[in-house]
């Protein structure tokens, strides 16, 4: 994750407070991380950068949640690299934002942060793969089955919200 | 890439912000941390001053003085930057503090919560000392304390006020640590250790 130009400081910390929120889906908790991450930062004299406030975060989120820990659990039978930068689900017709969040809710917070990182922030996976010490295929491989996570939710709770109807 | 489900997923993020007065007390927290800096450079500045300005004459032994005093400079510091996290403690409390938010768990046990906080990696037992007389456990919940997983406990003293009390384990950061009084924005904060943890008192 490379940034050379030093953000606007209200901007850096909305955005580490997504990033923080992708992680724990907590207000309170992220607020709790952000403050203590961005008091290390300036105690540290950091360069106010997304890259360095990020790398705080994710290691208070880290040291707070030492249970669940952002290991990555990769199956072997994940779909190879050229399959998952192909064949992304299409989630276009699933757009119902309340039912979104709570879809957000069930992903792994390892799966939520690729997808922060990559579809939010827009960082390259090669980028978020060096920020979370993690190979580029797994990033890609998260990235695609948290869509399919979520399309498999989004459009159960369609269906369900039809027959409701 | 799907791109239509991405600019969903773009906005939903962008919805969710940080409350004004969070931003205020960050940018706050900026403004504060710059002023601490700055005393600690002039400190530091002065310290030099009183060492190497004085009668030319008596440069030379000022210079065998100070290689004299060497060791008693870096026990010096070693109180120095004691007292630093001391006060960084301080600040964090009072921050916290100021932040009055709810409780997790609600519960007026000390029992129930040491059972109901189990991301904690100590056990809360009522804790004993004299500043702690004359209070009620009303709730507690998770926070950190530099950096490191601590239980803010909401305590109703006699008078009717909310203090809070911070507790986290007593690790080798928090070991060197004398017991010590600061008042921050009009809130004073006590620090000791008892029991393997580590305490700080806003009130």
């Amino acid at each position: 994750m490379t940034e050379p130009e030093v953000q606007p400081v209200k901007e850096l910390l909305q955005s580490g407070f997504r990033y923080a929120l992708s992680l724990t889906r907590h207000q309170h908790q992220a607020e709790d991380i952000l403050q203590d991450a961005w008091l290390a930062v300036l105690k540290a004299n950091g360069s106010h950068t997304r890259p360095y406030l990020y790398a705080a975060i994710r290691t208070r989120f880290l040291n707070a949640n030492k249970r669940e820990q952002l290991v990555p659990f990769v199956s072997m039978d994940e779909a190879p690299e050229y399959q998952i930068q192909n064949q992304t689900p299409d989630l276009d017709d699933y757009v119902d934002h309340v039912l979104l969040d709570k879809s957000l809710g069930k992903l792994r917070s390892i799966e939520r942060e690729a997808l922060f990182l990559m579809v939010v922030e827009g960082y390259s996976a090669r980028e978020v793969a060096e920020f979370t010490g993690q190979p580029r295929g797994t990033v890609l491989s998260l990235v695609h089955r948290a869509k399919s996570k979520l399309k498999d939710m989004l459009s159960q709770a369609t269906v369900e919200n039809q027959h409701e109807q | 890439m799907s791109n239509n489900f991405d600019k969903h997923l773009r906005r939903h993020y962008s919805d969710q912000s940080l409350a004004p007065e969070v931003m205020q007390r960050l940018l706050e927290m900026q403004s504060i941390q710059a002023n601490v800096s700055s005393n600690r450079f002039d400190a530091i500045v002065n310290s030099f001053k009183e060492l190497f300005i004085g009668p030319q004459g008596v440069t030379v032994f000022a210079l065998v003085l100070v290689l004299l005093f060497a060791p008693l400079l870096v026990l010096n510091n070693a109180g120095v930057s004691q007292q630093n996290l001391l006060s960084n403690i301080a600040t964090e409390v009072a921050l916290n503090h100021h932040k009055q938010l709810p409780s997790d768990f609600v519960t007026e046990s000390y029992f129930e919560l040491t059972t109901a906080m189990d991301k904690l990696d100590f056990s809360i037992n009522k804790p004993l000392h004299e500043k702690l007389t004359g209070y009620q456990l009303t709730g507690a919940r998770y926070c950190s304390l530099q950096g490191q997983i601590a239980g803010q406990l909401k305590l109703r003293h006699d008078s009717g006020e909310l203090h809070t009390l911070y507790v986290t384990r007593l690790s080798e950061k928090f070991k060197g640590l004398n017991e010590s009084e600061q008042e921050i924005d009009g809130l004073k904060v006590s620090s000791w250790q008892a029991d393997g943890l580590f305490l700080s008192l806003a009130r």
